[in-house]
């Protein structure tokens, strides 16, 4: 299973829904956009599968006093890196893990749940303005803060018209799978807390001028 | 004439019970911090958020209906706790550093 952590706040966990392997993208929470990376990935499973995880497992041991330690405690599969270039790239994602990790400490439980439920709210009320405007159909009956639409036109265009005049306004589907002509008009919208009532009206605005 | 006319030595007293316990868990510069899951802090949070309306898009048998178990520290809780931990780092300031280039 592959989820938005940010929804787990408003959704029941994917262990509690029989997931055993759960991967995810942490950097809705704490990391900035970097230009696309380097972000932190997110990967759970259950105890049973963990001698099969990669990688190595950050948390707690004790010594010969029986004193608490944080150590990398478990890494039966750890690659360790060995090529150029490579451990620059490890303390980065150490330093994403950190911040996400310190994010979440400020949040706590009360401040995650609010978050998803910010997140939500303004992404319903974002498709139900998107979806009044000529030309838009909101494909998706069920979501978080992510939906589809299907425009009138082909998306790739529509989302450069946007650009010109300022408005970066989601993705075009037709770009990422380029052939599919069943896609070629799809733009994804992802809204989160981020988001202000200028820019719902500003992406509005634009969506309405680039399909007339 | 001998340097140290008194004939006195320092001494250590000599451990009678295992070591000596702190009142704070602490011993010098080994610093015991506790998770943040073990602080009494439950309903707290770092952050203002108000609070948002019904899901209108997501079907009722996803919704959660349990706590998630994270614990609620308050921002100047939460910069304490990571300085603390800060300061239980090793690194290249303190100490010999071995490169991960080099294993």
């Amino acid at each position: 299973v592959v989820t938005e952590p940010v929804a787990l706040g408003l959704i029941k966990s994917p262990g509690e829904m029989g997931a055993d392997i759960v991967v995810g993208e942490g950097q809705s929470l704490g990391v900035g956009l970097q230009f696309g990376g380097p972000y932190v990935g997110l990967f759970a499973c259950r105890e049973k599968h963990v001698r099969q995880m990669p990688g190595r497992l950050a948390g707690m041991t004790s010594d010969a006093r029986e004193a608490r330690l944080r150590a990398d405690a478990f890494d039966p599969r750890a690659a360790y890196p060995a090529r150029e270039g490579d451990v620059e790239h490890l303390h980065q994602f150490r330093l994403c893990a950190l911040a996400f990790t310190i994010h979440m400490t400020l949040l706590g439980e009360t401040g995650l749940r609010k978050l998803a439920g910010t997140n939500h709210a303004a992404a319903a009320r974002v498709a139900r303005r998107l979806g009044q405007v000529n030309g838009v159909e909101l494909v998706n009956g069920n979501y978080f803060n992510e939906f589809t639409l299907k425009l009138a036109k082909p998306s790739r265009q529509v989302v450069r018209d946007m650009a010109n005049k300022g408005v970066l306004g989601g993705v075009s589907l037709g770009r990422l799978y380029p052939g599919e002509s069943e896609l070629e008009n799809g733009l994804l919208i992802a809204v989160t807390e981020t988001v202000q009532t200028d820019d719902e009206t500003a992406l509005v605005t634009a969506l309405e001028e680039a399909l007339a | 004439m001998s340097v140290n006319a008194s004939g006195w030595t320092p001494r250590a007293p000599e451990a009678t019970e295992g070591e000596a316990q702190t009142w704070t868990g602490n011993r010098a510069l080994m610093l015991e911090e506790a998770l943040i899951f073990e602080m009494d802090c439950e309903k707290g949070s770092g952050v203002d958020l108000e609070p948002s309306g019904a899901a209108s898009a997501l079907p009722d048998g996803l919704l959660r209906n349990r706590p998630i178990g994270l614990p609620g520290l308050s921002e100047p809780e939460t910069v304490r706790h990571y300085t603390r931990l800060s300061r239980q780092n090793y690194a290249i300031d303190l100490g010999l550093f071995r490169s991960a280039r080099a294993r």
